[in-house]
């Protein structure tokens, strides 16, 4: 077949148009609104609570006349992947088992006190260590059966034995039932912080019955204001009102977690009706939720800290002048703005924000390049001597790396970066080999400061007389005068010495300088307009025991 | 055409041998002890030993590799690491997703090609001919999430027809059929077109156009059943692909695949997972790659004859 030059002229016009067509319509179907600006904002909504009379924290304003919409569909970004609370710690999986489960006590979101929840009243004996705890009234699990003093103990005795929650009651000698309301726990020395460890989800207490006779599904049956009605790995998790709730029962009947891992399509989702909350929009996204007029954009600072352990047994690791050097190399201001677009906060404290004790006036490590020369010169080492390597997963951590990277070479100290995935990268840290020298890492747990210190820093005197690193110890600091000082810390009852007691050891540890901490940032969640009661918490496990959304 | 069937289904049994031992080894190498993906931060040397005693994980991996293959035998496939839940029910509940996903995009696909291909040879160096190639090379060339999101705004934000994501109902499987479906057409239809061009020159052709047969019956009845074959190879080819999983459009439209499961596994270390979803994979493809064969023989006799014998 010929073709003539007057049907090339033609051809080729036609596919300049469908070009420019295709090109055009990519741009109206990919959103072509300018972008507002984004900057660091004021969070629009801090959680509020208030109490019932059972000690349930509710949040919001959910009405008695206003009409709600039977289910609420929630779009994650992580899956839930495990039901048993002793088998994982998840932020997922958290969140359910707040909606199916009880603790002995809860955590007002508002003061961050310890208050009642299975537990309706508790005494402490004279020297800290007994507790006493009296439960509520007519508890029973979703299945109709009471929930008892032995079902505390059992779950309490159990979790000795998981890796998830041991921690949590290493200092627990015994539990009994006394009768069906009351159980005794009675630890091996005070501590301070161990009922905020209680109302952590992996304490939730479960059927003994139910796990005895199937521990697979068992864990899964709480005594929450919801049950498990189905979960799909991979897709969904539905749960439904739990009717028989001694202390009313949810506005909502159905809650729905669905995954969603790409944050557009979680957006879009949302935009378009079939989620009604979206958490963890992309931050290039919240213009879009901003400018919405159904929608509502809450944002909520964090105490999910950034930080870069320096595993202090690698050579050049091991000198506290070259640790201190890194230390003046983190431009943390500028990894906010670029890594976090603004939306978080600078963190110079190793306690966490919102802790008990947090020291205001700890010296910083400021961005100094002049004083990181200083270090440098103090360690012995000289420029071109050291390098490192810094583990990152996501790309966050790579572009604050990045900027790291390029302030160490301003002193001499080569970095370079391993970008591998977050399996590999737990993987690594959690070997007994300890084989990496920095890493960006973050800190996620809100129980309590000496939790957080004794994780992060803390280590174990051993039969042999040496010392072992705690789990989460990322810089592998082994340091008896360390372990003292929280101990000490730990058992101090009067409220105003304990505080000094951890701004010692603050100023302790800003002079051994085990980690940089870097920033918190915001937790960001987009939600349809007039949604209540969800309680947004600050360690990003939320509680949507109350979430209602009128119809 | 029993016993070419028996022998191909009898192959399955090394191809499947030799499956499991690569992942197990890939999986050896990989960086980072599995225990630790699901051992808490609180675990202590005696937790971390018993857990890994009950993982299966000690031995060498020869020792390991047989133990899974015994219980492999018994058709248990093992228990995932992190969800505790059976294998086999993690994969069946993911494999009508996948069916579902795959059998919708062929069909987008074929719809797309075959058409589009013909169109094209017969048409060869025509204005038809050089727009059917360049909408080949552009469902080629744009990546399916792009192409993923950009229809997601428009017919699920825009206009409202089909949900962004989730695979609930029949309307939630169309947009990521036509994402997948779009990238797997461009291939299809250049194949169409090079297939059908060989035919359409052969001397039986012309016989009969010269016989006086319509051009319709030419292309469709005498020409589009020659140019088959490699269609088929490719449909083929293609269909296993999609079987093994769309892992981007199953992310972008949160679609329950086996793509995702494997995906996800993999980067829990969650090895009984891995390992589980790329057997049964491995032998769907298996499966699928027979069926095609048997196919090859309906569409070609000569090929029926080489089985029998």
């Amino acid at each position: 077949m010929v073709v003539s030059g007057h049907w090339e002229e033609r051809m080729k016009k036609t596919l300049i148009v469908l070009l420019a067509l295709m090109v055009c319509a990519s741009f109206v179907f990919a959103g072509g609104e300018k972008e507002a600006a984004t900057s660091a904002t004021t969070p629009a909504a801090e959680s509020a609570g208030t109490s019932t009379a059972a000690g349930n924290v509710k949040s919001g304003d959910v009405q008695k006349d206003v009409k709600y919409k039977d289910t609420v569909t929630i779009g994650i970004a992580n899956d839930v992947n495990n039901l048993d609370p002793q088998g994982s710690n998840t932020d997922a999986n958290m969140m359910v088992f707040y909606l199916t489960h009880e603790r002995l006590v809860n955590i007002d979101p508002d003061t961050n006190k310890v208050i009642p929840a299975l537990a309706k009243s508790w005494t402490v004996s004279a020297d800290g260590c007994v507790y006493d705890f009296t439960l509520c009234d007519g508890v029973t699990f979703t299945n109709g059966t009471p929930l008892t003093a032995e079902d505390v103990k059992y779950t309490y005795d159990k979790a000795k034995t998981s890796s998830f929650a041991s921690q949590k009651v290493a200092d627990v000698i015994s539990t009994e039932a006394i009768d069906d309301t009351h159980v005794r726990v009675t630890l091996a020395k005070a501590n301070q912080d161990w009922l905020t460890l209680m109302a952590h989800g992996g304490m939730s207490i479960m059927s003994k019955a139910a796990c005895e006779a199937d521990p697979v599904n068992g864990p899964r049956m709480g005594s929450g204001m919801f049950s498990l009605e189905e979960w799909v790995p991979g897709s969904h998790c539905s749960f439904v009102r739990y009717d028989g709730y001694r202390d009313g029962a949810a506005p909502t009947r159905k809650i729905i977690l669905k995954l969603y891992k790409e944050a557009s399509t979680r957006l879009i989702a949302l935009q378009t009706g079939e989620i009604d909350v979206c958490i963890d929009p992309s931050t290039t996204d919240l213009s879009r939720i901003k400018a919405d007029a159904n929608l509502e954009l809450i944002q909520t600072p964090n105490v999910v800290m950034l930080y870069m352990p320096m595993q202090m047994e690698k050579p050049g690791l091991d000198n506290v002048h070259v640790r201190k050097a890194l230390a003046y190399c983190m431009d943390k201001d500028s990894i906010v703005f670029a890594a976090f677009d603004g939306l978080a906060t600078v963190h110079n404290n190793y306690i966490n924000r919102g802790q008990f004790g947090l020291n205001e006036n700890i010296h910083v490590y400021e961005y100094n390049l002049d004083k990181a020369k200083e270090e440098l010169a103090l360690s012995g080492y000289k420029p071109g001597d050291l390098t490192f390597h810094i583990m990152v997963d996501k790309e966050y951590k790579k572009t604050a790396a990045l900027i790291f990277q390029d302030a160490c070479k301003k002193i001499g100290i080569n970095i370079i970066l391993e970008e591998m995935e977050t399996a590999a990268l737990k993987g690594k840290l959690n070997d007994a080999a300890l084989d990496y020298e920095l890493c960006l890492y973050q800190f996620t747990d809100d129980l309590g400061t000496d939790y957080t210190l004794r994780n992060q820093c803390g280590s174990t005197l051993q039969a042999d007389g040496t010392l072992k690193k705690n789990g989460s110890n990322r810089p592998n600091m082994k340091d008896q005068k360390f372990n003292e000082m929280i101990d000490a810390a730990l058992v101090e009852t009067d409220s105003a010495k304990r505080e000094q007691m951890y701004h010692d050891i603050e100023n302790y540890l800003d002079e051994v300088c085990p980690l940089v901490p870097i920033c918190t940032s915001y937790i960001n969640i987009g939600v349809k307009k007039g949604l209540v009661g969800a309680i947004w918490k600050p360690d990003a496990k939320h509680d949507f025991r109350f979430i209602a959304l009128p119809e | 055409m029993h016993r070419y069937i028996i022998k191909r289904l009898l192959m399955l049994i090394p191809v499947l041998l030799g499956v499991a031992f690569i992942i197990y080894a890939i999986m050896n190498v990989a960086e980072g002890d599995p225990v630790y993906q699901v051992a808490g931060p609180d675990a202590t040397e005696e937790q971390l030993d018993a857990l890994r005693e009950e993982m299966g994980l000690n031995g060498s991996l020869l020792e390991r590799y047989f133990r899974y293959i015994f219980k492999l035998l018994r058709g248990d496939l093992g228990t995932s690491y992190v969800s505790k839940m059976d294998v086999m029910q993690l994969y069946l509940q993911r494999l009508p997703n996948t069916l579902k996903l795959a059998s919708v995009a062929m069909i987008v696909a074929v719809v797309i090609s075959v058409p589009l291909g013909i169109v094209a040879a017969v048409n060869q160096n025509s204005i038809k001919d050089t727009v059917s190639m360049i909408l080949a090379l552009l469902g080629l060339s744009m990546p399916n999430f792009w192409l993923g999101l950009l229809l997601m705004l428009l017919f699920s934000l825009k206009l409202g027809w089909f949900p962004s994501g989730g695979a609930e109902g029949l309307r939630s499987v169309v947009l990521p059929a036509v994402t997948v479906g779009v990238g797997l057409a461009a291939l299809l239809t250049r194949t169409t077109r090079s297939s059908m061009l060989d035919v359409l020159r052969q001397d039986y052709l012309r016989t009969a156009r010269a016989k006086g047969v319509s051009e319709k019956r030419v292309v469709f009845h005498h020409a589009l059943r020659n140019a088959l074959i490699p269609i088929i190879t490719i449909f083929g080819v293609q269909f296993s692909n999609v079987l093994g999983g769309s892992v981007l459009a199953e992310t972008v439209f949160a679609w329950p695949g086996v793509g995702r499961l494997v995906v996800d596994a993999i980067d829990q270390r969650d090895i009984p997972t891995v390992t589980g979803a790329l057997i049964m994979t491995t032998m769907l493809v298996t499966i699928v790659n027979l069926i095609v064969d048997i196919v090859y023989a309906y569409v070609d006799p000569r090929i029926k004859a080489q089985y029998t014998k």
